[in-house]
């Protein structure tokens, strides 16, 4: 699908089951994305991190509502922990279907957002391993003049921000330097494609989740 | 002949302060010029003026104006890394070539031709994290062929290459000034493209005159002779030792030790110097082991190893800590361990890298050479055993990399006889006698060679 449809009916059907707690309707939409997932490849290591990473939360969750809750509600409690399954299920479906510069892409010449935001967005996510990496780097560097920065030091922060703040101006004179101007119009080279299919299914999706949300 | 005119332009990037005072200056457009001078002079900020990124992005035009600029500019700038905005070298020319509105035909025909120009096609879908400092500037290079701007910028543009890449690149620069491009490229070292160059600016004292080429001391012959040590001691030793990345193998299984004394490294872009850095600095896994002192450094722990391996890094940013000079000066000299500095005060260390008037200037707004002396001081301050330098002479005047070579010796290896310094350079000035080793890495085998280069 495309990948700004995607994004709107994943924020669509979160927002709805927010405001609406149903248990089935929650572990239709984990089983719907699941399959959904496994048709497009999702590895036993994906699968695992996801089941496991929202697990300390949920369980939070949970144990909140069913034991230090006054009414005990036990359907209350699993439909609250499904909930944050549901949104780690949809998420997943977009961030490990689609790419960062895909989504991107799709946003400026679908959505028609300013150029500026997608691409600075774009630039920052690809600053984001380069980042984990400074942050290592630093720490040595630190080591290297005689001083250890723990990884909750504040000038561990602050120069990681600095690096930041500086990376920010680089990229923007980087663009300026390959041709961007803010309010210049851009060609597409390579489009991404918005079609009747993408429409249907979009559509079809979230016709389909209401009667489950609202009647089951 | 039409020209770029500065009319009595005044910059600064503090009021007091003014980097350029009323600069008048014609540059002939269609032309090839250069731009030198000493470090720290401002061709970088004059590079930047031109392209309109000043006053944007820091500092105020106090009076005067630029008139009669293209446009349609682009700029290769010191540090590749600042270059790119995408994540592949694919990707980025699609980002440029939409921001000049051009259709897909037009954009592929482009894009191939400059592909193919600059034989960077393995390269394209490669993240740009995993290039080597001359393949990124080939990269960069690429991209400009494919913009075809009006003016081009470049800041040392090679001071990341090797010879060989090099002399590639400028073979490129020489086809687009046929092209009817206004080019202007700041260096020091500029002996390989004499004959491309139609006239020179010196840029030094807030100002930038017309000059020629035979005021300027060319670099002498770049022949070095190494001094070996008559009783070298291994501090690293490597051991079965071989380094993959995800793409490539750089370096095959072989046995290896790093002495005492000094030693030069080179070896082809991306053959896999820096990542050799990277290894001993930790930063990379490899196979093998390898020992400091006959012991696995992966056995000892980090701030007890980064003790005794120190770095100077190719992105001097990476050096700092601290806001201002003066601060990370006080703040090497609470941690200092050299006997020969411990006592000195910031301004004698001031004096030392001619950074005087400089104390309270944020660190990250000096000079690219500015930087490289500080970041070898404060590496002096903090005396490890043995010192990893990373294209330390990137952005230095003849001068001030003649000062570096004497503060290492100095304050460095004759303090005792058990240091070590290792160095990755692609320029040999000043270097004769320096070194007592040369290190080559080039089929992915690291090897010492005996003969004068």
């Amino acid at each position: 699908m495309n990948p700004s449809l995607k994004l709107i009916l994943i924020l669509i059907i979160s927002l709805e089951i927010s405001f609406k707690p149903n248990l089935w309707a929650n572990l239709i939409l984990i089983g719907g994305a699941l399959i959904y997932l496994i048709f497009h490849h999702l590895s036993w290591r994906e699968f695992l991190l996801i089941l496991f990473f929202p697990l300390l939360g949920a369980i939070a969750i949970f144990s909140a509502l069913y034991f230090f809750a006054p009414d005990h509600n036990l359907i209350y409690a699993w439909t609250l922990f499904t909930r944050l399954y549901v949104f780690v299920f949809l998420g997943a479906c977009l961030t490990l279907t689609t790419t960062a510069g895909k989504l991107a892409r799709s946003l400026e010449q679908n959505l028609h957002l300013p150029s500026k935001f997608t691409y600075g967005c774009l630039a920052a996510l690809n600053l984001l391993p380069k980042m984990k990496a400074e942050v290592i780097r630093i720490h040595y560097a630190a080591q290297m003049r005689g001083t250890s920065l723990s990884f909750w030091s504040p000038r561990l922060y602050f120069k990681a921000t600095l690096v930041a703040l500086a990376w920010a101006e680089n990229i923007n004179q980087g663009m300026l330097a390959h041709g961007y101007r803010e309010n210049a119009s851009r060609s597409i080279i390579k489009p991404i494609l918005l079609t009747k299919k993408d429409w249907l299914l979009f559509l079809g999706v979230l016709i389909l989740v209401q009667p489950i949300l609202f009647i089951l | 002949m039409s020209s770029i005119k500065i009319n009595h332009l005044s910059f600064g990037f503090t009021p007091n302060n003014l980097l350029f005072k009323d600069l008048s200056l014609s540059i002939p457009t269609s032309s090839f010029s250069l731009l030198t001078g000493p470090s720290g002079s401002g061709k970088s900020t004059f590079l930047k003026l031109l392209a309109q990124l000043y006053p944007t992005y820091g500092g105020k035009i106090d009076q005067g104006s630029i008139q009669n600029l293209p446009t349609k500019w682009s700029m290769i700038f010191q540090n590749p890394d600042e270059q790119f905005t995408m994540a592949t070298p694919a990707q980025e020319f699609i980002f440029t070539l939409e921001n000049l509105n051009l259709n897909s035909q037009q954009a592929e025909k482009r894009m191939l031709a400059a592909v193919q120009q600059t034989n960077i096609k393995q390269l394209l879908h490669r993240n740009f994290s995993t290039l080597s400092g001359g393949e990124k500037q080939r990269v960069a290079f690429a991209i400009i062929l494919a913009m075809r701007p009006k003016l081009l910028l470049l800041d040392e543009p090679f001071a990341s290459c090797d010879p060989s890449n090099r002399a590639f690149l400028i073979k490129q620069l020489a086809l687009l000034k046929q092209k009817d491009i206004t080019i202007i490229i700041s260096d020091h070292d500029f002996s390989y493209y004499q004959h491309l160059i139609d006239q020179v600016f010196w840029c030094s004292n807030h100002t930038i005159k017309l000059s020629s080429l035979n005021q300027l001391s060319t670099p002498k012959d770049t022949r070095l002779n190494f001094i070996p040590l008559p009783h070298p001691t291994p501090i690293l030793k490597l051991e079965n030792f071989s380094l993959h990345t995800q793409e490539q193998t750089l370096i095959q299984e072989q046995n290896l030790s790093l002495f005492t004394g000094a030693t030069l490294l080179t070896g082809p872009n991306g053959s896999g110097k820096s990542s050799f850095f990277r290894v001993l600095t930790k930063m990379q896994p490899y196979n093998g082991q390898i020992l400091l002192h006959n012991k696995n450094i992966q056995k000892i722990k980090n701030k007890k190893y980064f003790k005794q391996i120190g770095q100077v890094f190719q992105d001097p940013n990476n050096q700092f800590l601290m806001v201002t000079v003066a601060e990370e000066l006080k703040f090497g000299l609470s941690h200092c361990n050299n006997p020969l500095l411990k006592k000195a005060t910031v301004n004698e260390l001031l004096t030392l890298i001619n950074l005087n008037h400089h104390q309270d200037q944020v660190v990250y707004s000096l000079s690219g050479g500015q930087k490289k002396k500080l970041q070898v001081l404060l590496m002096l301050l903090a005396n490890p055993t043995f010192l990893l330098l990373d294209e330390p002479f990137a952005g230095l005047d003849q001068h001030g990399q003649q000062q570096l070579i004497t503060l290492l010796q100095k304050y460095f290896l004759k303090l005792d006889s058990q240091k070590g310094l290792i160095l990755i350079s692609h320029q040999f000035n000043n270097l004769d006698n320096f070194f007592n080793y040369h290190l080559v890495l080039q089929d992915k085998e690291l090897q010492y060679v005996k003969e004068k280069r």
